[in-house]
């Protein structure tokens, strides 16, 4: 009745709606296969790729059949289909909604209609045309496929073997999926290090702190099962015990508000409190009563030194019992009195050498030592940590975010001090302006050494001013004062007073 | 083989109409093809043109052709809807007995050229209604059925409009087509220049009675559509409706009013003979297209919108199928 052409395209787009899903089919299985690839390595899971396989089989059958029922087409659309592919005014169309009437333009319109069909080729060419878009389908999924099995391949290839005699779980990322068992070794060192860290001079809250996150750990060893979980568990221990030290140091509260201070003075005084070396701190208070005084003219540097000081004590949260904020109030007021009162040179001199040198380094070294062990004991328990567990400094930056706390980090610029004082390791510089102090110069931990290279500066002060002197460019009344300070400030043992 | 001789017998015909009506029409061909289309499918037809362009002539010239009785009468202020339909008289009969009786007017006839229709009042304006829709007049208590087949062809001037008065919408309605008579080209004047200075008599001959129009009317509606066609022209006259939720954003933009379901059946009934006339045995989504401009150009009204941006009925009914053959 439709005619044979019509019989003849419909077998063709039948062939083509099966070409076509059987096209998707295989498109299907390359994708679900290269993405299970790509998915298990770069996440490094366990899985059997015949599983993959199956899987992409199954979804391949299904979506192949999808295909070919959507494009297979019933008489209708491949009616309309016709009529839109050949231009022939819905003729195919009519022909087919008036086959069982028999009217007499009915009829002619059928001759019509199969006599145009008729005269149309149903080539194979015409066919390969609407395919050409699957198969470049064909051809990405299949260059997909090939992406992840040699992304397979490399990652297989540089993964390292893990060597299990290494009591000390060193190891980095690749190391995560394996199991993690608490050796003796690690067990005992943890036990001496909470022994060690009982035995500390260190301040009793922060210790009782200290301690009780060690003794958790301890205690928690056996129910880490995974290197990762161990990592983790260890770092947040880590991260814990420095913001127990650091939440109980007044000189990393001040530091960590003034370290980023307009006011050079001020930068160097906060650098100076958080080097915990008094040798330090005291160099740098010189330097910085010697920058504040100005000949005739040093009461807006001290104003300026002094707003910023005040703003410090009270935006610090250092409470009023606190040691450093006594220290810091005094000099505060002192400069306060320096600022309101009338002086002349001579005595603003004497009262910011009194201020800096005298009262505050004072007060200082009764504080700065508990600190100081405090700072010590952390620095040795999460060095030994790291040690015990073989976790690196970028394991703990990895597993540290902005959200975190910034008492669990450590600031960059934070002074390496040695055991027993001095610069250690590390790469900081300090000093005033004129002179700087390189602690590649000096060995970590000599304070003798420090203390002979303060003599130097202010030796090397001393030679600048008497140079100015003879070269008449400090005038007489001022040069009496100046012989003064000096001769107050070196003494014949070569330190400072 | 009774049904090809049926549609080249058909189609032969359309061809001699053509052939005598160009003895006296220059150009405007597919004026007198839609023409052609109107009268096979029944309808009457407006026919709109500044003055000269042949309007008057190409009716006249139909008339001769179609060898029906052909009247014309000629719309003007003062003319009387009697004029129009006739009226009962009172006379003497042939005994000398003073009787009444219907005297007919000019409308019964099969072709009537209402000329100039703007120009009469809406009084007798409305009197061609029940005649152009129903083709019968009430004069009194009495109705009379006229001849089939029968159409009105109506002229009238876009220009001039003193002294006229619009078709009502109802009216307007009535015309299956409104066809727009453009000026002729130069060639084609050179033409009419040259013919009228041999003769201004019209020479096209009768070549197609009263019958052959009906049964060629009768086998172009046996012409068959398919729904998805028919939905197309529905959707194409359902979407000049402004007050539709679902028109196009051109409708919503430019028509102030949208046309009657009298289109759809226009524009299906018209498409089966113009397939019929170009060789076709069915309807396609062309001839309803071909068909949108003289069926809907007389039935929707634009707005300010659309004028204020230049845009004719023409233009707007293109954008309109534009969008419904986009959905």
């Amino acid at each position: 009745m439709m005619g044979e052409s019509f019989k003849r395209f419909k077998k063709k787009y039948v062939l083509d709606a099966v070409i076509k899903a059987i096209l998707t089919g295989i498109c299907a299985v390359l994708l679900v296969v290269a993405t299970f690839l790509i998915v298990t390595t770069l996440k490094k899971l366990d899985f059997n790729m015949v599983y993959a396989v199956l899987t992409g089989v199954a979804f391949g059958l299904l979506l192949g059949l999808g295909t070919f029922f959507v494009l297979k087409p019933n008489d209708k659309k491949l009616a309309k289909k016709l009529d839109n592919t050949y231009g022939l005014r819905e003729k195919i169309q009519t022909m087919h909604a008036f086959l069982d009437d028999d009217g007499d333009i009915k009829l002619l319109q059928r001759e019509d209609a199969i006599k145009i069909l008729d005269s149309k080729p149903t080539n194979m060419l015409g066919l390969l045309k609407g395919l050409v878009a699957f198969f470049v389908a064909l051809v990405i999924c299949a260059a997909y496929l090939v992406t992840a099995i040699v992304v397979a391949f490399k990652s297989e290839e540089n993964t390292p073997t893990h060597d299990p005699g290494d009591d000390t779980q060193q190891g980095g990322e690749d190391d995560e999926d394996e199991e993690f068992t608490p050796t003796d070794h690690q067990r005992i060192a943890l036990e001496a290090l909470i022994q060690e860290v009982e035995k500390s001079n260190m301040q009793a809250d922060v210790k009782a702190n200290v301690l009780s996150e060690l003794n958790v750990l301890l205690s928690e060893l056996d129910n880490l099962r995974m290197q990762s979980q161990m990592k983790e568990y260890v770092v947040g221990v880590i991260k814990a015990v420095r913001a127990h030290v650091n939440g109980a140091s007044s000189t990393f509260k001040v530091h960590m508000l003034a370290k980023d201070n307009s006011n050079s003075s001020i930068k160097k005084l906060s650098l100076a409190l958080y080097s915990l070396n008094m040798s330090v701190i005291e160099t740098e208070f010189v330097s910085i009563s010697s920058g504040l005084f100005v000949l005739g003219g040093s009461k807006d540097d001290i104003a300026d030194f002094n707003d910023e000081l005040g703003a410090i004590i009270r935006n610090s949260g250092l409470g009023e019992e606190d040691g450093l904020y006594g220290v810091l109030k005094a000099l505060n007021d002192s400069l306060t009195l320096i600022v309101e009162r009338t002086y002349t040179d001579e005595n603003i001199l004497s009262k910011i050498d009194e201020a800096f040198n005298r009262t505050a380094i004072g007060e200082l070294k009764k504080i700065i030592p508990q600190e100081k062990v405090n700072n010590d004991v952390k620095d040795r328990v999460v060095s030994e940590l790291m040690r015990i567990f073989g976790i690196t400094e970028d394991d703990i930056k990895e597993k540290t975010d902005e959200n975190d706390d910034f008492e669990t980090t450590e600031p960059e610029d934070r002074p390496e001090v040695g055991e027993d004082g001095g610069y250690g390791a590390g790469g900081n510089i300090f000093g005033s302006d004129d002179i700087v102090i390189d602690k590649d110069k000096e060995p970590a931990g000599n304070v003798d050494n420090i203390n002979v290279q303060y003599g130097e500066v202010i030796a090397n002060y001393e030679s600048k001013i008497t140079e100015m002197l003879r070269n008449g460019e400090i005038s007489e009344e001022l040069a009496e004062i100046l012989r003064k300070y000096y001769s107050v400030l070196i003494t014949p043992q070569g330190g400072q007073n | 083989m009774e049904n090809m001789e049926k549609v080249k017998k058909f189609s032969e015909t359309v061809s001699l109409i053509k052939a005598e009506l160009r003895k006296d029409v220059v150009g405007q061909n597919e004026i007198v093809d839609n023409v052609i289309i109107a009268i096979i499918a029944g309808g009457n037809v407006l026919l709109e043109g500044v003055p000269g362009v042949g309007k008057t002539r190409l009716v006249r010239s139909l008339g001769r052709t179609l060898s029906l009785p052909f009247s014309r009468i000629q719309f003007t202020p003062d003319l009387m809807p009697s004029d129009v339909t006739g009226t009962n008289v009172i006379e003497k009969d042939a005994t000398g007995k003073m009787v009444s009786s219907f005297r007919k007017g000019p409308i019964f006839a099969n072709l009537v050229l209402a000329d100039e229709i703007n120009r009469a009042t809406p009084k007798t304006q409305s009197a061609m209604l029940e005649v152009m829709q129903e083709h019968k007049i009430t004069v009194g208590n009495d109705r009379y059925d006229l001849e089939e087949p029968f159409f009105v062809l109506a002229t009238e001037n876009p220009i001039e409009q003193d002294g006229t008065y619009p078709l009502p919408e109802a009216q307007m309605d009535r015309f299956v087509f409104k066809l727009i008579m453009k000026f002729p080209s130069d060639e084609e004047l050179v033409d009419i220049v040259n013919m009228t200075q041999i003769t201004l008599d019209e020479n096209a001959q009768a070549v197609v009675d009263g019958p052959t129009i009906l049964e060629m009317r009768q086998l172009a509606s046996q012409v068959p559509v398919i729904d998805d066609v028919v939905k197309y022209a529905v959707k194409l006259v359902s979407n000049t409706h402004a007050e539709l939720e679902k028109s196009p954003d051109c409708t919503k933009k430019y028509i102030k009013y949208g046309a009657s379901p009298r289109a759809a059946q226009a524009l299906i009934t018209c498409a089966k003979v113009r397939a019929l006339i170009n060789g076709n045995f069915n309807v396609s989504y062309e001839d309803i297209e071909a068909l949108a401009r003289p069926v809907l150009r007389h039935r929707i009204k634009i707005n300010y919108t659309a004028v204020n941006e230049k845009l004719t009925v023409d233009d707007v009914i293109d954008l309109l199928v534009k969008e419904t053959k986009k959905k």
